[in-house]
C-alpha cells in the first residue's frame, strides 16, 4: 500500500474504497507564469474517471492554456495498479485563473475530492516566469 | 409573445450592489484568505457558489465589485427613464423581480450593463492601489489615439478588470450544466454573450465616437491632456458624473482652469456612461437567437447577420410592460409621468398605452443654481416648484 509521509488526509480525502496519495496543494504565483496542480488516488476497485472543477464549474482542457493529463502510473515509483492521478497544468496565468480548484474521483462505487486555491498575483511586472 | 415561467437560477450578485452590507466597509483591509473573509462571503446575498468560492479568494474585490453593479443599475435607469420598462428594481435579492427570467431584449441589456460597471469599477480600483492584487494599467498606446494625448502614467487596469469580470461573473453560469440544445442551455448561452458584449465595451468607446458622443476611451492619468479638449468635454464631464441633470451643462461654457491631473477622478463615471450609451443602441439593435441541436446560439430568421461578440442577444419578445403582470416583472405604466408634447417613448401616448392620462399639480424639488468648484465638485441650492405633470392612467 502506497503511503506518503508528505500526505496527509485532509477532509475528504477518504471515503471507503478510494483514498488520495495526493491532495491538491494552496498554491500563490505570479501572474503570466504556469501553475502545475495533480492528484494521485488509489481504490479497490481502482478510480475510474477523474474530474476537475473550478470554483464549482467543470474545468475543459483549452490548449495551450489549460492541458488536463492521465498520469501514467507505470513510470512511476510507486507503481500500483489500482493507482491512477491526473495532472492539470495552467501557463499564462491571469487573475481569470484564480480559484478554488476541485479534483473529484469515483471508482463507481465511492467518490472523493480534494480542493485547492490558486492566487495570482498581477501587480508585479511579467517578465519571465 | 411566447411566455416561460420556467424556472432558471438566476444571476443575482446586483444584489450586493443595491443593498447595504457593512462587512463590505472592512473587506478592502482583508488580503488573505481566511475565517474573516469567508464570514463575508457568507454574508453576501445574491452570490453564486462560485462566486462565494471567488469571493473568498479576492474578499477585498467586493465592494469594487458592488460599486460596479451599483454604477451598472444606476446607468440602466438613466438610459430607460423615459421608456415603458424603466429599469426599476424591487427591492428583493433578485433585484429586479421575475423580470429577469424572461430571457429579453431588457434582461440582456441588464446583463450587459452590470458586466460593464463591474469592469470599470475593478479597473479604477486596481489604478488607485484599493486591490492588492494588480496595480495600473500597462496597456500600449493605442495606435488611433490623437497626437495631442500623452500616454503614460497609471492608468485603470482595463485588462485585469475585464478578466475579472469575466472569472466572476460568468462563473454563474457554468456551474450547471444544462443538455445541449435544451432551452436552459440557451439561456446560459445568451447570459454568457450578453456579459461578454459588457465587458468588451470599451472596444466601441472609440476616441472618435467619443468626440462626438462626449465619452472618451481609457486615457491614463498624470498626464496633462489638451486645453482644448478640456475646454471641449468638461461640460460633459461634469454633467455626466451625476453631479447634475445631464442637460445643466449647456448653462456654464468656459471655466477659465489649468487643466491638470485631478480631473482625471471623473473618468470612471464617464466610461460607464459611454457604455450605457452605446449598450442603449446595441439594445435598439439587439439579435433574436434561439439555441440549435449543436447546442450553438443560431439566428431565429436567417436573413440577418449574425450578431458579433459586441451585439446583444435574446430569446424571448419583449413583454409590452403596459400592464402590471407578476409573472412576466412588469410593473405596468401606470403613474409613471408622461411628456405631452413628445412623440417618442416618453410621450403620453406611447408611455400610457393608449390609457390617456391625469393632469396633477405638484411640487417639484430639483437643483437649482449650481456652482461648480475647482477642483472638482459642484454646489447647489435647492429650488422648489410647483408644476403640472401628466400621470398614465390604470386601466
Amino acid at each position: 500500500m502506497t503511503s506518503r509521509t508528505d500526505v496527509e488526509a485532509a477532509s475528504g480525502a477518504k471515503s471507503g474504497t478510494l483514498k488520495f496519495v495526493r491532495t491538491l496543494a494552496n498554491i500563490s504565483k505570479d501572474a503570466g507564469s504556469v501553475a502545475h496542480m495533480r492528484c494521485e488516488v488509489v481504490g479497490d476497485p481502482p478510480p475510474i474517471k477523474i474530474k476537475w472543477y473550478k470554483n464549482e464549474a467543470p474545468l475543459e482542457e483549452k490548449r495551450p492554456k489549460i492541458t488536463i493529463k492521465k498520469i501514467h502510473m507505470q513510470t512511476h515509483e510507486h507503481a500500483v495498479k489500482n493507482i491512477a492521478g491526473s495532472r492539470l497544468r495552467i501557463t499564462n496565468l491571469d487573475v481569470s485563473d484564480v480559484g478554488f480548484y476541485t479534483c473529484r474521483v469515483t471508482n463507481g462505487k465511492d467518490q472523493i475530492q480534494s480542493e485547492g486555491t490558486l492566487r495570482v498575483d498581477s501587480s508585479k511586472t511579467r517578465h519571465g516566469e | 409573445m411566447s411566455i416561460h415561467s420556467l424556472y432558471f437560477p438566476l444571476d443575482r450578485f446586483r444584489n450586493i450592489g443595491l443593498q447595504h452590507f457593512p462587512q463590505l466597509e472592512t473587506a478592502q483591509m482583508i488580503e488573505t484568505y481566511d475565517v474573516a473573509a469567508s464570514s463575508i462571503c457568507h454574508g453576501l446575498k445574491g452570490l453564486s457558489q462560485g462566486q462565494g468560492k471567488l469571493c473568498q479568494l479576492s474578499v477585498d474585490h467586493m465592494p469594487s465589485v458592488a460599486k460596479g453593479a451599483k454604477f451598472g443599475i444606476l446607468e440602466c435607469q438613466h438610459q430607460f427613464h423615459d421608456r415603458r420598462w424603466n429599469c426599476s428594481t424591487v427591492s428583493d435579492e433578485s433585484v429586479f423581480g421575475p423580470m429577469l427570467r424572461i430571457a429579453s431584449r431588457e434582461t440582456a441589456f441588464v446583463h450587459a450593463i452590470s458586466a460593464a460597471g463591474v469592469v470599470y469599477s475593478i479597473s479604477r480600483s486596481c489604478r488607485d492601489g484599493q486591490l492588492s492584487s494588480c496595480g495600473c494599467s500597462r496597456s500600449s498606446r493605442p495606435r488611433d489615439l490623437k497626437r495631442d494625448w500623452i500616454w503614460g502614467g497609471c492608468g485603470d487596469n482595463l485588462e485585469y478588470g475585464y478578466k475579472f469580470t469575466q472569472a466572476f461573473v460568468d462563473v454563474k453560469e457554468r456551474e450547471r450544466s444544462f443538455k445541449r440544445g435544451s432551452r436552459e442551455q440557451g439561456r446560459s448561452l445568451m447570459n454568457l454573450h450578453n456579459n461578454e458584449a459588457g465587458r468588451r465595451i470599451d472596444n466601441d468607446c472609440e476616441i472618435d465616437k467619443c468626440f462626438s458622443k462626449g465619452c472618451y476611451k481609457t486615457i491614463q492619468s498624470n498626464v496633462q491632456v489638451s486645453r482644448s479638449f478640456w475646454k471641449l468635454q468638461l461640460n460633459h464631464l461634469l454633467a455626466a458624473t451625476r453631479f447634475l441633470p445631464r442637460n445643466w451643462y449647456v448653462s456654464f461654457n468656459v471655466i477659465n482652469v489649468d487643466v491638470t491631473v485631478n480631473e482625471m477622478i471623473i473618468v470612471s463615471q464617464v466610461l460607464i456612461i459611454c457604455a450605457g450609451d452605446f449598450l442603449l443602441d446595441k439594445y435598439d439593435g439587439a439579435t433574436e437567437v434561439r439555441v440549435n441541436r449543436r447546442g450553438r446560439l443560431s439566428m431565429r430568421d436567417p436573413r440577418f447577420s449574425l450578431p458579433t461578440a459586441n451585439d446583444l442577444v435574446y430569446l424571448d419578445e419583449s413583454p409590452n410592460y403596459c400592464l402590471p403582470n407578476e409573472t412576466l416583472g412588469s410593473l405596468g405604466t401606470h403613474g409613471r409621468i408622461c411628456n405631452r408634447t413628445s412623440s417618442g417613448m416618453d410621450g403620453c401616448n406611447l408611455l400610457c398605452c393608449g390609457r390617456g392620462y391625469n393632469t396633477q399639480k405638484t411640487t417639484i424639488r430639483e437643483r437649482c443654481e449650481c456652482k461648480f468648484h475647482w477642483c472638482c465638485y459642484v454646489e447647489c441650492k435647492t429650488c422648489v416648484k410647483s408644476t403640472k405633470v401628466l400621470l398614465s392612467f390604470k386601466m
